[in-house]
């Protein structure tokens, strides 16, 4: 139960770290507005979980991943919003509101599938000490890797390639969408371009190296074959709607 | 957005398919274990699966062999849809429970119904 829970906090919690590392660097001077989100998101991410029940016997038990499904497509759309604003920066109401309702969306949909896991084991073993202490070594991990991963970006920014960091935060978003692919899959909504790809021979999609890909980039290493198109068409839709405008003074406030 | 808008809805409604499995399969949950273990089904056709839920604590049926990720609410039933497979072993687990929660779909050319 002790590795598990890791595994799975590291499954659900790292993205909303590798998010928070994108915006910290692309996103400086919005602070209030990022915490809005993350507030919203956990407050969110909790009502799908004290509604997860009545919510997966909607529409015919595909309630679940329908909501997942519409969640990935608004946060995707939100922040495609945020990222076409020249230097991802913009006074608007509706650039902050794009930032809100993006960084809701992936928090909420993310924190309610762990709440799923934990309280599930809450309530079977009851073990709380040895569930705290890995949630606790699992959020050490995930906060630890995320401001690694921070620096980095900051790096690369102050390298002049900046281009790289969006790059990898098209890959990211792209990756927020292929999701709709897989959860419309599950539920036999989609049943073409289901054969898997196997992109990463070299390790395995359950593995660290796995995990960590997905989080970052978004990219899996054994994608069936729609969900891969779409992670590349939903690239290039961002890559395409940028154009080729100068690249983002995103340096400003890095510190 | 229009763009966006367009480049959405058509990657949804063209890979929207609704047709219907012929077959049915069942497995149920209880006390973390999986009902029965191992569950032959045909091979190059797509059949449906119910699984039930008998504990009282969630659990997510997963299987890479097989792109499945579905949460199981306690007394409750989901139905998945797999296949057409080609004939071979294919492994899922729950993924609240892994030690405990395991079988396989083995996947035969000719048809043994358990």
């Amino acid at each position: 139960m002790f590795i598990n829970t890791v595994i799975v906090l590291l499954r659900d919690m790292l993205p909303i770290f590798i998010l928070f590392s994108y915006l910290s660097v692309l996103l400086t001077n919005k602070s209030s507005v990022k915490a809005v989100g993350f507030v919203l998101g956990v407050a969110l991410g909790t009502l799908l979980y004290l509604l997860a029940e009545s919510i997966s016997d909607m529409f015919g038990g595909r309630g679940s991943e329908l909501v997942k499904t519409g969640l990935a497509i608004l946060g995707y759309g939100c922040f495609v919003r945020f990222s076409v604003a020249r230097g991802f920066s913009s006074k608007s109401l509706y650039f902050d509101l794009a930032v809100v309702v993006g960084v809701l969306c992936v928090v909420s949909s993310q924190f309610s599938s762990f709440l799923v896991y934990l309280f599930s084991q809450v309530n079977g073993s009851g073990n709380v000490v040895t569930l705290s202490t890995a949630s606790v070594i699992g959020l050490g991990i995930a906060m630890s890797f995320s401001y690694l991963y921070r620096f980095l970006l900051q790096a690369l920014v102050r390298h002049g390639n900046t281009w790289l960091v969006v790059m990898c935060w098209s890959l990211f978003l792209s990756g927020l969408l292929s999701q709709v692919y897989f959860h419309l899959a599950q539920v036999d909504m989609v049943t073409i371009g289901l054969k898997r790809l196997e992109l990463g021979s070299w390790a395995s999609e359950s593995s660290v190296v796995g995990y960590l890909f997905k989080a970052t980039i978004g990219f899996e290493l054994s994608p069936v074959i729609g969900q891969f198109i779409l992670y590349f068409l939903a690239a290039c839709l961002l890559v395409g709607l940028r154009g080729f405008s100068p690249v983002p003074k995103v340096s400003e406030g890095v510190h | 957005m229009k763009t966006l808008n367009i480049f959405l809805l058509v990657v949804i409604f063209t890979t929207f398919d609704v047709k219907s499995a012929k077959d049915t399969f069942y497995l149920y949950l209880e006390s973390h274990l999986f009902y029965p273990s191992e569950l032959v089904i045909p091979a190059n056709k797509k059949v449906k699966l119910i699984i039930e839920n008998k504990d009282s604590t969630p659990e997510e049926f997963d299987s890479f062999d097989l792109n499945r990720e579905k949460v199981i609410y306690p007394g409750r039933k989901v139905t998945i849809y797999i296949g057409p497979l080609k004939p071979g072993r294919y492994e899922y687990f729950g993924e609240f429970n892994p030690n405990t929660a395991l079988g396989t779909i083995i996947v035969e050319s000719d048809r043994h119904v358990h």
